[in-house]
């Protein structure tokens, strides 16, 4: 699909906001649009619609974008969350969903991409979207699709209580055939045994769907990734080894390049492609496989599309003088991957534009700046100690290391690793892992003749064996691949297992993981820097 | 006639400093343990510690990836290989130096130890514990790109591969001599390249000897073979050689014997 070109030049800052579905003759539900998307934005129409449009744009709006509607999203759309708006950015201009395969119902149970990847939720899908749908389709809606939008295909679907970890927490069921496969499809012997402690949905004592069923599957929970900035996601940053794991960077198998391994929680795709085929057979369920042209509109697609917050409600356009250069999408289109956490180069870039002196009187927006400004520093610059990290702590650095967030969270724009792939912060494995009391608990004891999880030991509880499920690894239990940063005002709850409901969640996990005795100030200040990417 | 008289002085002197050597040698005091690792929350940088006796050593800063010196991990025993100095005490510790220092792989819990600053001072350290200055990170961009030319003549090569004990993480310094190898068999177009996998061990200062489980040196060779295969070298020109029975270890220079060799023969 040939897309119309970028505007060059376009001020992307200015948010004078224009509905969507009347210019456009759909009816693209609360996507709102910045000036130069509208075609003779004055003139063309007759002199009331303007008006019109004025007190449409005021009306409450359904954000859900329904596969297989036509649509034209513009090249730059705008969605209102908690904090502000999200930016979706797409760097080929706008796109009709009409026959698109990222918002075509390509399987049998009428979900597309779109399903779980909104423009509306920084293309992943927030909690508070899943449970506005299921009012408002009573659960018919194919989101709650049995095979991974409830707690397991054998329960009674309709029943919210089936539905309860995707209602509650956002998650979908990920159900992958135990033991493990190579790449080759091979069956892989893993350095551990698995037990089911606990399973409160069910599914992995399932006698069909479950780990002793004819076809033997792990089920475990895990939130939809963001769809977009894949150019910082998809960026192998070593030329031949993993600097994690000590072996050669996986290869994509079509050419041979070398990929960077940061694609899904367990990382066990190597490339968008690879990702699509598997997504098209299980999300979607199609009982073909995409065609190649399909692949390739959907890989074009999902790599051209820039997504984060662009305006703050109490910050404003956070694009607009004075400016910092590492806010809205337009940033990470033009950024470069690459690694940040140096002084000339921090990963979100500079805020220093945004300070203020002590004392001085702010108004509210100025004050939000300001702590935005702070909680850059605290991200930045803020040493405590990180410990019993697996693929931080055990590769050189020490256990701990006394740096700060920025340490891991390294890669420009994004706060990804740009040492790619899986690290064990703690949040799936016990006793560091949130109370989740409605996921599955997992007892994976290592066998005595390989090296152990480095601070677990040989018998580990946990929600998700994260890496070690592909891998077989002890080393590997609990690992996940590291989210990107961007976007999160969009898309609670957070972790892969969901279980930070919120940003001053998410704050409190690391503050309490690793003691680092966060003053209230540092805490605020740190949360409405994340609000901000 | 001239000629000759030169190399027989250069013999004598050779002589001379190998024997020299060797008495420095003899009054080297050298210091293998295995025990707790210990940080200590001093200014700019924590430095680590080993406690050995009642008594604290000191083993070196907390640094790079890059960097020489990889510290040890709480919760789990070190391995500490060194020579004791009688330079004035860091961090509250007798220095070793030189200093090898391995993660034992088994969970322990007792070692966990957080101390304070105490008065300590840490200066000269290159970076603290903020944001990678600049120079720094550039430096290290370059010292990552700086590829080797390898020109002919080519004549046989080894490229050695050193691992923690019982570990098989290639870290950056170690994978670079697997690149490395691959560059020179690739330039040689090497008929062969020889992967030579030796068990080896530690001797302590108590007497106790330590030997690498056999079932690590198979992992060795293996991952070595892989990945010089997966980043270029020719499969049929690759072999492989095991050897499970211990290397000789001595309670000197041990961590050599915890090695692959990979030898490039054009």
């Amino acid at each position: 699909m040939q897309y119309p070109s970028p505007r060059k030049g376009a001020n992307w800052g200015r948010l004078s906001l224009i509905g969507a579905g009347l210019l456009f003759g759909g009816t693209f539900a609360h996507a709102q649009l910045a000036n130069q998307e509208l075609p003779g934005a004055v003139g063309n129409v007759a002199g009331h619609v303007a008006s019109q449009r004025e007190q449409a744009q005021e009306a409450p709006r359904n954000p859900w974008l329904e596969p297989g509607r036509s649509e034209v999203i513009p090249s730059l759309a705008l969605y209102d969350n908690p904090h502000g708006q999200i930016g979706i950015l797409n760097e080929d201009g706008a796109v009709q969903t009409k026959g698109h395969p990222f918002f075509t119902p390509l399987g049998t149970n009428g979900r597309a991409c779109v399903t779980c990847h909104q423009p509306n939720d920084a293309m992943s899908i927030s909690v508070e979207t899943v449970q506005r749908r299921w009012k408002e389709t009573g659960g018919k809606d194919p989101l709650f699709a049995p095979i991974d939008g409830s707690n397991c295909p054998s329960l009674p679907q309709g029943d919210p209580k089936s539905h309860s970890l995707l209602l509650e927490k956002g998650l979908f069921r990920i159900f992958l055939p135990w033991p493990p496969k190579t790449a080759t499809g091979a069956p892989l012997k893993p350095e551990f045994t698995l037990e089911v402690v606990s399973d409160p949905t069910g599914c992995n004592f399932d006698p069909v769907y479950g780990l002793k069923g004819k076809n033997p599957m792990i089920s475990v929970f895990r939130r939809p990734r963001v769809v977009g900035n894949l150019k910082y996601v998809m960026q192998p940053y070593a030329q031949f080894f993993n600097i994690k794991l000590g072996t050669p960077l996986e290869k994509d198998p079509e050419t041979g390049v070398r990929v960077g391994m940061n694609l899904l929680a367990d990382s066990r795709q190597p490339t968008l492609k690879a990702q699509a085929v598997e997504a098209g057979i299980t999300h979607l369920q199609m009982t073909g496989m995409m065609t190649p042209e399909q692949l390739a509109v959907l890989e074009k697609f999902e790599r051209q599309i820039f997504v984060a917050q662009i305006r703050s409600k109490r910050g404003g356009d956070l694009t607009d003088t004075p400016a910092v250069d590492g806010l809205g999408p337009a940033a990470l289109r033009d950024g470069k991957p690459g690694l940040g956490n140096i002084e000339s180069n921090p990963v979100f870039r500079f805020y220093d534009a945004w300070r203020a002196d002590k004392g001085a009187k702010l108004d509210d927006q100025a004050a939000f700046r300001a702590s935005v400004a702070r909680g850059s520093d605290v991200f930045f610059k803020r040493p405590f100690f990180i410990r019993n990290v697996t693929y931080i702590n055990s590769i050189g650095l020490g256990n701990p290391v006394k740096r700060q967030c920025a340490t891991c969270h390294n890669a420009s724009h994004t706060g990804m690793d740009v040492a790619p792939g899986w690290i064990d912060l703690g949040t799936a494995n016990l006793p560091t892992a949130n109370v989740s009391p409605d996921l599955p608990v997992f007892k994976l004891t290592c066998r005595p003749d390989v090296r152990p999880h480095p601070y677990l030991g040989r018998v580990i509880y946990t929600h998700d064996p994260g890496r070690a499920i592909i891998s077989g690894k002890c080393t590997d239990i609990g690992a996940i691949t590291m989210q990107q940063m961007r976007g999160l005002s969009a898309r609670a709850p957070y972790f892969a297992n969901g279980s930070a409901a919120s940003l001053d969640d998410l704050v409190s996990y690391y503050d309490r993981r690793f003691n680092m005795g966060l003053t209230s100030t540092e805490r605020q200040d740190l949360i409405n820097f994340l609000s901000v990417l | 006639m001239m000629h000759a008289r030169r190399i027989a002085g250069a013999v004598a002197m050779i002589g001379m400093v190998a024997s020299s050597a060797a008495l420095a040698q003899d009054q080297v005091k050298r210091l293998n343990f295995v025990g707790c690792p210990i940080v200590r929350d001093t200014e700019m940088v924590p430095c680590w510690l080993a406690e050995h006796k009642g008594e604290l050593y000191y083993l070196g800063l907390q640094l790079d990836l890059q960097d020489p010196f990889f510290p040890p991990q709480l919760l789990h025993k070190a391995l500490v290989e060194g020579v004791v100095t009688d330079k004035p005490r860091i961090c509250g510790g007798i220095v070793l130096e030189p200093v090898k220092v391995a993660t034992m792989p088994e969970l322990d819990p007792s070692c966990n130890t957080i101390l304070p600053a105490e008065g300590h001072v840490i200066t000269g350290a290159r970076r603290g514990t903020g944001p990678d200055p600049d120079v720094l990170s550039a430096r290290n961009q370059l010292r990552a790109r700086q590829v080797t030319k390898y020109d002919p003549p080519f004549e046989k090569k080894t490229f050695t591969v050193y691992f923690d004990f019982d570990d098989t993480y290639m870290p950056t310094r170690a994978n670079r001599n697997v690149t490395e190898a691959m560059r020179y068999a690739t330039a040689s177009k090497a008929g062969s390249v020889r992967v030579i996998a030796y068990r080896g061990g530690a001797k302590l200062s108590d007497g106790t000897k330590l030997t690498e489980q056999d079932a690590v040196i198979a992992e060795r060779v293996e991952n070595i073979r892989f990945a010089l295969v997966d980043i270029g070298v020719p499969a049929e020109a690759v072999s492989v050689e095991p050897k499970v029975r211990p290397e000789r270890y001595t309670g000197v220079d041990d961590y050599k014997t915890r090695r692959v060799e990979i030898v490039v023969t054009p």
